[in-house]
């Protein structure tokens, strides 16, 4: 078992609060670094110590490893936790830890480096009979794509191979429309990647996503903590994710968590880890990606298991042996976690920025926040826009959404746009309710989740209160004197 | 304070045939007035249009808080002269409020005549000026003026209080703190140019402001030299290379927009001290009053009537009640404020102008402003009063009156002639404001001795040439003379003239003294303490 | 007070009319409504119009107003009335001259570009130091007079501007 007494987290905002919440429990020393556009914030004012770096950017300077290392020599870290996000899944910064004598908390560079790129792992997955969308590679041409193509069957999604973010995709819902598609995309391809490789994929209309939560030993244990459904996107961005999966057989559950664990224990996991599955109407499942490293929404999964999921991390990455069996292992109850997104949703989820005039949070039972902002801070464009995470846990799902509600009733951010109204809408919306979730929730229900027009009393009350708090209108310096005030516009 | 108990009786047929009379001299005043402030012809409406400018008074509601009153004086001005062709005389002035501060509006009316100064005009700028300096209101100059009108120049330039006064009353404003801003809105050529150029800041509309000593056609016949407007003293020119202006705006919107904000950053002024009560609304309604003022000039009424219909609670303190019956004297509160009232109730005797002149005196020590409500014939006259000295007790309220320290406001309520009008501080005296009521009449004897006497005159010239002349020839001479006479002592003529601030409804008479008074209390002063004569 | 106030993208003119013990709203051309505002915390309001009674959550900064209410959070901006009018117009063509003797260093706009008052479009270099000449309005730049590289004097033209793009 290696000797871990001070580790330095290497992240900012809430979660590296989060992190240094456990190491506080364990008793162990937790560090941070910062850039000083961050030195007001909570994680820096928790943290036993924290250690300035600098960077061409705040983002780069969090980028920057030998910014990681050296922080680590001076104050004497002998672990790194690094969250998620940055150099979370940066295989290389794992190795230069390694070769620094500092315990990366995560799983191996190896594994990292197969499991953490989406074709490498995708391709394992193939090899190893793990359920993956049929496909035609990038590297059949002409017929012989046609064929391929024509194998899988419409519909059929044409993408740029060096793609992401939605660009350069095409659906093909007609073979014969497939001549036309294939040279589009690959036109759109060299115009957005510089490469005209495509491959094709099965393509599948309205999937959920869920995920399995991961954790394993170095001794050969891997367990699972039941799965997530993350459907509610967008941008192609989670914003509410929850556990247990709503309207999901038992049978199929069972199925994808074990197919999880399968794949971890195949690529020699260790730590924590999330495989993530498309799930088709049809009930078929299959390999998204591998994220390797704690997630964004990892709560939901500890308010209904009760684990602290960081905790098994640094236990894990002591070299522990886990006592803790999968029938140990029960979920109870719902979870749900609403991210605080500081944008706004009526401008297509930009992001927005300015100074956090008011920031209230909510507090109650079943209610938890991991937030790393605080009233008066600058909601700057420099990071992510998010702000924080509210998790609500309760006894079942329709209790829970209730109590998501209250919880967002109960938040109050005034002076940057956030989504909290829209995460309001979705969670009222019956769909939502009934567990119908999809990832193409939100545009299909795009117009529904709109706010209502304002009644024009409504209006007025606004205008009422912002004018009759506005120096603009209420400066006694231009108060009208008497008896003037008293003639109105009279005139003679 | 006691309220007055009116003797009125709203009921009464006496009420009605009054109220029916001033009705319609009321009707017949608002026509005038509205027409000398709207009636403009579609050309010249249209040519301002064509040229991005807005109408001077939409330039006024644009420049002044929203939901305020506007004192607009002498709307008649000019309207008995040039043929009525020059209505308000081109120029509107008032009192308003900007950003919360009691201003002085003065604006060309660019639709009358291109805004060209006649002699009244020039007569109506001195004179709003005049107010700014008596009272230190500060000024805002809306300049679109084309120049003063050639053909009538030796009766606006050279004398002493034409136009010349107006750039010497900026600068007197100036040297004693009184604000000035100037927004140029047209060409402002030759004088004009010194509007803006003597005001403490200077704002002109890029395209259509324009400052230059000699315009475009005056440089080519003077040197040759061609230029346009824009190039030899256009907004950017001022504000960038001459300094002459002090900002350039892109529209007439955000030239009123930055006056606004000009002014909100002056200093709120600190008026002369006074006691300030809460206000009060007259017990009895202002409409009344037309059912008071007579039918005919010569017909009595109580001023105490008046008293009730404009001044808070219709409460009046009289002094010395039981003394010169003729004179009303006492202390009232206009929107809260202590002033002291001197009235007419008939004509001055030495005793009434003795408690006149010894309560204007009392009002000056303890810094009391005196409202005069005028209507009076003149002093008694006669043997026993020329022995009683009535000569010399009227010199002594004229000596009292003129040297008054506080505010002096009048108003014109019916007749106003003779040595009375000077002694109830006439148009001579610098009341600080002077308004008429629509009935009022003003001439220097009353019009019956009046006309008979001018008649006689020419009767006797003709006799002296040997002319006989029949009845009917002696009664178109009378017609003649007393048409001409009642013209010219009519309220109209006077406003015409700018022999007061304009005509008002009898109705607005508290407002109107309100406002004044407030404006009037911008200007600080201070009490001599000298003892109050019983005399 | 005359103020425009911006919320969800329209336009709104609001006076607020105040007189000893009451105060009064109006909105573009309706009605007046008598408006009261009480502060119960820092951040909760009562607003008082009419009959009608709304709590509210609000913060102000500078000329923005963020309020909570009905479920929503809303951003009302309080417009500037010369900014307005500046915003408003953009009449007359104006021109962009040289404040002071020196070199052009760079032009960061061009010929026929639509360009937003105070976006740069000229850097000048004059006695060893940097200018950078700002737009003065909204407009389309007419001309550029100058060239990197090219020397003027005081007050010469740089750059014309005009309002609408010329054809």
């Amino acid at each position: 078992m290696s000797e871990i007494t001070k580790i330095l987290v290497a992240n900012r905002g809430e979660i590296a609060c989060r992190i240094l919440r456990t190491l506080d429990c364990m008793g162990i020393a937790g560090a941070v670094v910062y850039h000083p556009v961050d030195a007001a914030t909570p994680a820096v004012k928790m943290a036993a110590q924290a250690v300035e770096i600098q960077g061409r950017s705040p983002v780069s300077a969090y980028l920057d490893m030998e910014n990681i290392i050296t922080a680590c020599r001076k104050i004497g870290a002998d672990a790194v936790h690094p969250g998620f996000g940055f150099l979370a899944e940066n295989a290389g910064f794992a190795e230069r830890l390694a070769e620094e004598g500092i315990v990366f908390i995560g799983p191996l560079p190896d594994t990292m480096a197969l499991m953490g790129n989406k074709l490498t792992a995708r391709a394992f997955c193939m090899e190893n009979g793990f359920p993956v969308l049929p496909c035609v590679s990038e590297q059949k041409t002409g017929k012989a794509f046609t064929a391929a193509a024509r194998e899988i069957g419409v519909p059929l999604l044409i993408k740029a191979a060096a793609g992401g973010g939605g660009k350069g995709m095409h659906i093909v819902h007609d073979f014969h429309d497939l001549d036309t598609a294939v040279p589009l995309a690959k036109a759109e391809a060299l115009r957005f990647f510089g490469s005209n490789s495509v491959y094709a994929e099965k393509y599948v209309a309205s999937p959920r996503h869920i995920e399995v939560q991961i954790m394993a030993d170095h001794h050969g244990h891997v367990l699972h903590m039941g799965e997530r459904d993350c459907s509610i996107q967008r941008r192609f961005q989670k914003i509410i994710e929850e556990s247990p999966a709503p309207e999901l057989a038992p049978d199929l559950r069972r199925q994808i968590c074990d197919t999880a664990v399968e794949i971890a224990k195949k690529s020699g996991y260790r730590n924590a880890g999330t495989v993530e599955f498309i799930l088709a109407p049809d009930g078929q499942f299959y390999f998204l990606e591998m994220n390797t490293r704690l997630q964004v929404e990892h709560p939901v999964t500890e308010m209904v298991t009760g684990l602290d999921l960081v905790e098994l991390q640094v236990r894990a990455a002591r070299n522990e042996s886990f006592s803790l069996t999968q029938d140990d292992i029960k979920t109870n109850g719902h979870a749900i976690e609403l991210r605080l997104y500081a944008e706004d949703p009526e401008k297509e989820f930009m992001p927005a920025t300015g100074q956090l005039l008011a920031y209230h949070l909510p507090r109650g039972e079943g209610i938890r926040v991991e937030n790393g902002f605080a009233e008066g801070m600058q909601v700057s464009a420099a990071f992510d826009p998010m702000l924080a995470k509210l998790i609500v846990h309760d006894t079942n799902r329709e209790k829970t959404i209730d109590l998501a509600l209250q919880a967002l009733r109960d938040t109050l951010v005034l002076g940057v746009t956030t989504n909290a109204d829209f995460l309001m809408r979705i969670l009222s919306h019956p769909a939502y309710g009934s567990g119908r979730i999809h990832t193409g929730f939100i545009p299909l229900y795009q117009a529904e989740l709109l706010p209502p027009p304002l009644t024009q009393e409504q209006r007025s009350l606004l205008l009422a209160a912002a004018a009759l708090s506005s120096r603009e209108f209420m400066d006694t310096a231009f108060a009208v004197p008497e008896p003037h005030a008293f003639f109105g516009n009279w005139r003679n | 304070m006691r309220r007055i108990t009116s003797k009125i009786d709203p009921q009464s047929g006496e009420f009605f045939t009054y109220a029916a009379h001033n009705r319609k001299i009321l009707a017949a005043f608002h026509e005038k007035q509205h027409h000398a402030r709207f009636t403009r012809s579609e050309r010249d409406v249209e040519r301002l249009r064509n040229q991005k400018k807005l109408l001077v008074r939409e330039r006024i509601d644009l420049l002044l808080d929203p939901g305020t009153p506007f004192l607009e004086l002498s709307t008649l001005a000019a309207n008995l002269a040039y043929d009525g062709s020059v209505p308000s005389a081109g120029l509107v002035s008032g009192i308003g409020i900007v950003n919360g501060r009691e201003v002085m509006v003065m604006a060309s009316d660019s639709t009358i005549k291109g805004g060209a100064w006649y002699p009244l005009t020039v007569k109506k700028m001195v004179r709003t000026l005049d107010i700014c300096l008596e009272n230190h209101l500060p000024v805002v100059h809306l300049v679109d003026a084309a120049g003063a009108f050639l053909p009538l120049q030796s009766g606006l330039f050279p004398d002493r209080h034409m136009a010349g006064r107006i750039f010497r009353n900026q600068c007197i404003l100036s040297a004693k703190g009184i604000r000035q801003v100037a927004l140029v809105l047209g060409h402002s050529t030759a004088g004009g140019a010194y509007i803006p150029t003597l005001s403490d800041y200077s704002v002109m509309v890029r395209g259509t402001g324009g400052v230059f000593l000699g315009g475009p056609p005056l440089v080519k016949a003077a040197t040759g030299e061609e230029v346009t407007a824009d190039e030899l003293g256009g907004a950017d020119v001022h504000s960038t290379i001459s300094g002459t202006a002090d900002y350039a705006v892109d529209s007439e919107k955000e030239g009123l927009a930055l006056v606004r904000e000009i002014i909100g950053t002056f200093a709120r002024p600190s008026k002369m001290a006074m006691e300030k009560r809460d206000a009060e609304e007259p017990y009895y309604d202002p409409g009344e009053l037309y059912g008071i003022i007579p039918d005919n000039v010569k017909k009595q009424f109580d001023m105490r009537e008046v008293i009730a219909r404009i001044f808070d609670g219709s409460r009046f303190h009289e002094f010395k009640p039981d003394y010169g019956a003729t004179a009303v004297c006492g202390f009232a509160f206009l929107y809260g404020w202590k002033v002291g009232i001197v009235g007419n109730n008939g004509v001055l005797f030495s005793d009434s102008a003795q408690k006149c002149t010894q309560f204007m005196q009392l009002c000056d020590r303890d810094l009391i402003p005196v409202i005069f409500l005028q209507n009076i014939t003149g002093f008694m006259i006669g043997k026993s009063y020329e022995h009683g000295g009535i000569t010399k007790d009227g010199a002594k309220m004229l000596m009292v009156q003129s040297n008054l320290c506080v505010p002096k406001l009048t108003i014109m309520t019916n007749g106003s002639f003779g040595a009375g009008n000077y002694a109830m501080c006439g148009r001579a005296f610098d009341a600080r404001f002077l308004f008429s009521w629509p009935n009022s009449q003003i001439s220097v004897m009353g019009m019956e001795q009046a006309i008979k006497t001018l008649t006689q005159i020419h009767i006797n010239a003709l006799k002296r040439q040997g002319k006989t002349l029949s009845p009917e020839a002696v009664q178109k001479i009378k017609e003649e003379v007393s048409k001409d006479y009642m013209e010219k002592s009519s309220a109209y003529y006077a406003t015409s003239e700018l022999w007061d601030d304009g005509i008002i409804d009898p109705a607005d008479t508290r407002k109107v003294l309100g406002i004044c008074l407030s404006a009037a209390l911008h200007r600080k002063i201070n009490t001599t303490y000298n003892g109050v004569l019983r005399i | 007070m005359k103020r425009r106030i911006d919320l969800l993208g329209s336009h709104y003119t609001v006076t607020i009319l105040t007189r000893p013990g009451e105060t009064h709203m109006t909105v573009d051309t309706e009605a007046p409504r008598p408006v009261a505002i009480t502060k119960v915390t820092d951040t909760k309001h009562l607003i008082h119009m009419g009959e009608n009674r709304a709590q509210v959550q609000m913060a102000v900064k500078g000329n923005m107003a963020y309020i909570r209410a009905f479920d929503r959070t809303f951003v009302l901006g309080i417009v500037n009335p010369v900014e307005q009018a500046a915003q408003e117009t953009g009449s007359s063509s104006t021109t962009i001259c040289a404040p002071m003797p020196g070199m052009v260093v760079e032009i960061t706009a061009a010929a026929g570009d639509r360009v937003a008052k105070g976006q740069p479009l000229m850097t000048i270099e004059s006695m060893k130091i940097l200018t950078v000449l700002t737009a003065p309005k909204n407009g389309h730049i007419a001309g550029i007079l100058f060239n990197p590289g090219d020397a003027f004097d005081k007050n010469a033209v740089l750059i014309t501007l005009a309002e609408k793009k010329e054809m």
